[in-house]
């Protein structure tokens, strides 16, 4: 198999909580819970799950915007904490994010026209009259347009403002954008737009997207792999048709069993107890408190990842590898 | 039928700028009658939230309300002086807003930022109400209550700052909430936990709510009546089901054909073509003229009226003839 474009080796993101703790031992959130990751070039990978489960968290260790409490991110290979600076700049380039909030994310004094053309501008690209085409060129491909460049963020519609975020993310032409709710604010034309424009960019650069979304119907339509996580932890992943009837952890079953849509009604599996907490994650696997197949092994022993074959993988004791066979032979252990 | 609780009647804004005023919303009317769930839709940039941020009295500075009523339970607030609409805002009519950073103060705690709303709601002590706090966060389903208590904001995850936006929002027990996009940052079983809880408010309390969303299966979840926007506009207005399945603006019949589905995996999705109109460009006639493949000589220089059939209307010169004039 070919390199991976990156790949998230047991990554783990850990904050210092604010609950005074006992005995003056800092305590610690586990936002991020040994991840492991790879994206192909070329592909587009759709992380779902809980809110609060640590995705935004795993797409801003993947652009470095935060670095990893222990763990490796590897891009083509190498190790980006082994990166030179002079590495870094050209990578950063390479690598963007749009983020969740854009009204938190675009700074509220400058104009539009000013923030689209930072990237151009950080790395030296163009003179001004060239960068005003370019920045109204990538405008027009969002949607918008050059009435735009003089207006504040605040004086944009909450879709305006996240399609500005885009065309930030796409005038560089990089190699990889972690997308996060990057479309969750727009109407679904608008939004049809930008998805066709996301998937015309790759075919002609390649491009590789990590995708973070709660829309699952976007999910479904956008995305070639999925990602399920949960806690900290990513429990499940493989093809997007899986989705269906081959999701095997109880928990991206039910979550996609709660996915409303327009034109069915669905039996919704309905998750009881607690909502999880990541300060004080359960012993054993993290979802079994809810999970309505728990065993008594789920309380105290972590489930290891479990190959159903080569792209499909799932953290749950349900399943089990049958030894020796070939990772991708495996049969469903029976309860 | 009972009294609406909410009507707006032929409601324009406009914005000022340094070469003129702009008509951003035009001949806006809709009523929210008590109980009901009304979800609006529209193409982004359309007006939904100025609409909402009319009518509770905080359009931006550079806005202002051109001609046209909002009456909540027979008072008009658009005559209302600052102080009268500051003591309906919370109490009588709340919001929560589409981006959360942005009614959120980055610099005080979760825990402080919701204390200071109960506080001017109840007059309780410091310590009631820091119980009261931390057992509406766990209604609203934010899990490590007592410690994100005391988190900023950016310590949250982006569903985690939603949820304190609509605990705030529900505290003054309004009878109307008008919530803009609150669940786009949820996933899917925390976003169901929310609609249930506006049911029950619903069924419970007789509380209103205006749903502002572009997700049409959540608005299919919820909403009794949806009403569809088009660059300041309102182009349709009906009950949820009759609108997904029979459509009538061509503009609607492009926006549900554009619903992402993975059924339609591999190939480009359904757009309309063209772009939203900059307030600049809006001119007389129909404001979906330039966009629509239906369109006839008479879209081009006159206003289609309201049509009506049934309870559900529609403003498109196709139906000129079958309906009746609202
Ligand atoms: N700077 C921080 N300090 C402390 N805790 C943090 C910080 N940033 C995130 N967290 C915590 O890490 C966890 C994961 O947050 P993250 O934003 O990655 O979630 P998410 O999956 O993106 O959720 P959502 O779907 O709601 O956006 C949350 O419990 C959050 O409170
Ligand atoms: N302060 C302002 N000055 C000038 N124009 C503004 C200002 N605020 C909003 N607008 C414009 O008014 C129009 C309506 O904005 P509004 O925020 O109501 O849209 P919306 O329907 O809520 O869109 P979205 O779905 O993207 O949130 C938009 O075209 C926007 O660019
Ligand atoms: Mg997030
Ligand atoms: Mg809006």
């Amino acid at each position: 198999m070919s390199t991976p474009l990156l790949e998230l080796d047991k990554v783990q993101k850990h904050y210092k909580s604010n609950r005074s703790s006992f005995l003056g031992k800092p305590s610690y959130v586990k936002a991020v819970n040994s991840v492991s990751l790879r994206l192909f070039e070329g592909e587009t990978l759709g992380l779902v799950g809980e809110s609060g489960s640590g995705k935004s968290t795993t797409g801003q260790i993947i652009a470095q915007l935060i670095s990893q409490t222990s763990g490796t991110v590897f891009y083509k290979g190498s190790d980006v904490t082994t990166f030179t600076n002079k590495q870094m700049k050209a990578w950063r380039k390479k690598v963007q994010i749009v983020f969740q909030d854009p009204y938190a994310s675009l700074n509220p004094k400058k104009k539009i026209e000013w923030i689209v053309s930072e990237p151009l501008v950080i790395h030296r690209i163009r003179t001004k009259v060239e960068r005003r085409e370019k920045v109204v060129e990538v405008l027009e491909d969002v949607g918008l347009d050059a009435s735009y460049l003089h207006r504040y963020p605040h004086e944009l519609s909450g879709g305006q403002r996240q399609r500005v975020a885009i065309a930030t993310a796409i005038i560089l032409n990089p190699e990889f954008i972690v997308i996060d709710e990057g479309v969750s604010a727009l109407d679904v034309s608008v939004q049809a737009q930008i998805l066709n424009l996301l998937k015309q960019l790759q075919n002609k650069y390649k491009l590789t997207y990590l995708f973070i979304s709660h829309d699952l119907n976007v999910i479904q339509y956008f995305c070639d792999r999925i990602a399920v996580m949960y806690l900290g932890e990513i429990v499940e992943q493989g093809r997007t048709d899986l989705i269906g009837s081959n999701l095997k952890h109880p928990y991206a079953q039910a979550l996609f069993s709660a996915n409303p849509t327009v034109d069915e009604n669905k039996t919704q599996i309905v998750l009881g107890g607690e909502v999880p907490n990541s300060g004080t994650p359960p012993a054993g696997c993290p979802f079994h408190p809810r999970c309505a197949k728990a065993m008594e092994t789920c309380s105290s022993f972590k489930p290891s990842d479990v190959h159903l074959n080569q792209t499909h993988v799932v953290r749950c004791h349900l399943y089990k590898t049958i030894e020796g066979n070939s990772k991708d032979t495996i049969e469903e252990a029976i309860r | 039928m009972s009294q609406p609780l909410l009507s707006v009647q032929n409601l324009d804004v406009s914005f000022t700028f340094q070469d003129g005023d702009y008509a951003a919303l035009k001949n806006i009317s809709f009523s929210v009658y008590p109980k009901e769930i009304v979800g609006i839709v529209g193409e982004s940039g359309c007006g939904k939230s100025l609409t909402s941020h009319a009518i509770l009295g905080m359009l931006p500075t550079n806005a202002m309300i051109k001609k046209g009523s909002i009456q909540y339970r027979g008072t008009d607030l658009v005559s209302l002086t600052n102080e009268e609409w500051q003591s309906i805002r919370g109490s009588a009519i709340s919001m929560i807003f589409q981006e959360p950073m942005t009614s959120l103060n980055p610099l005080l705690t979760i825990g402080r930022q919701i204390s200071e709303v109960l506080k001017k709601h109840t007059g309780f002590c410091n310590k009631e109400i820091k119980e009261m706090t931390i057992a509406l966060m766990k209604e609203v389903g934010l899990p490590r209550a007592e410690e994100l208590y005391r988190a900023y904001p950016h310590q949250l995850s982006g569903g985690m700052r939603q949820r304190v936006v609509i605990a705030i929002a529900l505290i003054g027990e309004a009878d109307l909430v008008i919530a803009d996009e609150p669940t786009t940052a949820l996933d899917v079983t925390i976003q169901l936990q929310i609609l249930e809880l506006f049911r029950k408010l619903k069924q419970t309390r007789n509380t209103s709510l205006v749903f502002i969303s572009h997700d049409w299966g959540v608005i299919r979840k919820v909403c009794d009546r949806v009403i569809v926007m088009y660059a300041g506009h309102i182009v349709e207005e009906g009950p949820i089901e009759e609108i997904l399945q029979h459509p009538k603006h061509p503009y609607t019949q492009g926006l549900i054909q554009s619903i992402p589905d993975y059924k339609k995996r591999g190939e480009p999705l359904h757009t309309i073509p063209g772009r939203v109109p900059a307030l600049r460009e809006r001119r007389g006639g129909c404001p979906f003229v330039d966009r629509c493949s239906l369109r006839m000589d008479i879209c081009q220089t006159t206003y289609p009226e309201g049509k009506k059939h049934g309870n559900h209307q529609v403003k498109c010169h196709l139906y000129a003839q079958e309906a009746i004039n609202i």
